[in-house]
């Protein structure tokens, strides 16, 4: 790998990184809200599931992280820096599974990561606060996963699909 | 865009939520106590029917959240949190619903004591 195509690779990572970051301010803004813990919009996933086909799984695993502990420091706290990561690193895991080897369509595995960032959380909301009780909340957060990722697949590819031939190392 | 792969993994995913759903609602029933864990520790039992009004949660002599009870449900108003996500939580009342405040680490738990209840005894 040449020198050049590295740096290429780090400006990007740098650039997605903060777009991601953007996202994840932006959505605290938005008077958007659904009563229920873990039940957010999501909209940094795009950068990931973008990242995720444009560069491959470990670059799109090191945006990731990177882009949740940055807005934990920034934005919130460190206890919903764990619970976030635990829903990153398991949605992730699922998409790179999937994402070359299914008929999934982007929207398809956009999905099946927003399904999993939730259940992924509230796994570790329920380990955190030792209380089984807490998946009374599992069908609306697999409904909202799947919705929401519908959401950030289509613009996901909407993106996907302009940026594509630009964005090449 | 969304190819049929796609719906058929929603529709799958919409039937076991459906089916999870049914199954919690057979499962669980109004609850009857609110139990408060701070810190994983029992912290206070709120029996519903009888407790209506707004409390405070005092830790170190500062008052850290406020909840009401009322008409069996348990809604927690006011929280010293940053995020203030436990406030905009909806108010409880099944058996196994939760206001969870993350960063204070305060668990609001509506379990219902059926297994204590007799219907009399003699001696």
């Amino acid at each position: 790998m040449d020198l050049h195509t590295k740096n290429k690779r780090i400006a990007y990572v740098g650039v997605f990184v903060c777009i991601a970051l953007v996202f994840s301010y932006v959505e605290v803004l938005l008077p958007i809200d659904f009563g229920i813990p873990g039940m957010k919009l999501g909209l940094a996933n795009i950068v990931t599931v973008i990242a995720l086909y444009l560069f491959g799984k470990k670059w799109a695993l090191f945006i990731s992280i990177l882009r949740v502990v940055l807005s934990a420091l920034l934005f919130t706290s460190f206890f919903s820096m764990i619970y976030s990561l635990s829903g990153a690193l398991l949605s992730l895991a699922i998409m790179s599974m999937f994402y070359n080897r299914s008929k999934l369509s982007m929207t398809g595995i956009s999905m099946l990561g927003g399904v999993f960032h939730n259940v992924g959380q509230l796994i570790v909301a329920c380990i955190i606060v030792k209380q089984i009780k807490l998946s009374f909340y599992g069908p609306v957060l697999i409904l909202s996963g799947l919705i929401t990722g519908l959401i950030i697949g289509i613009v996901s590819i909407s993106v996907y699909k302009r940026v594509e031939t630009y964005v090449r190392l | 865009m969304i190819n049929k792969y796609d719906f058929i993994l929603a529709s799958a995913t919409i039937f076991v939520a459906l089916v999870w759903f049914i199954f919690n609602i057979f499962n669980t029933d109004k609850g009857n106590v609110c139990q408060i864990y701070i810190n994983n520790s029992l912290y206070d039992t709120v029996v519903l029917q009888s407790s209506d009004g707004i409390e405070n949660i005092i830790i170190d002599g500062e008052v850290i959240l406020k909840y009401e009870v009322k008409n069996g449900h348990v809604d927690v108003i006011e929280s010293e949190c940053r995020d203030k996500l436990c406030v905009r939580q909806h108010a409880i009342s099944r058996d196994g619903e939760s206001i969870v405040c993350l960063p204070q680490k305060i668990v609001f738990m509506i379990s219902s004591d059926k297994e204590n209840e007799f219907d009399g005894f003699t001696y």
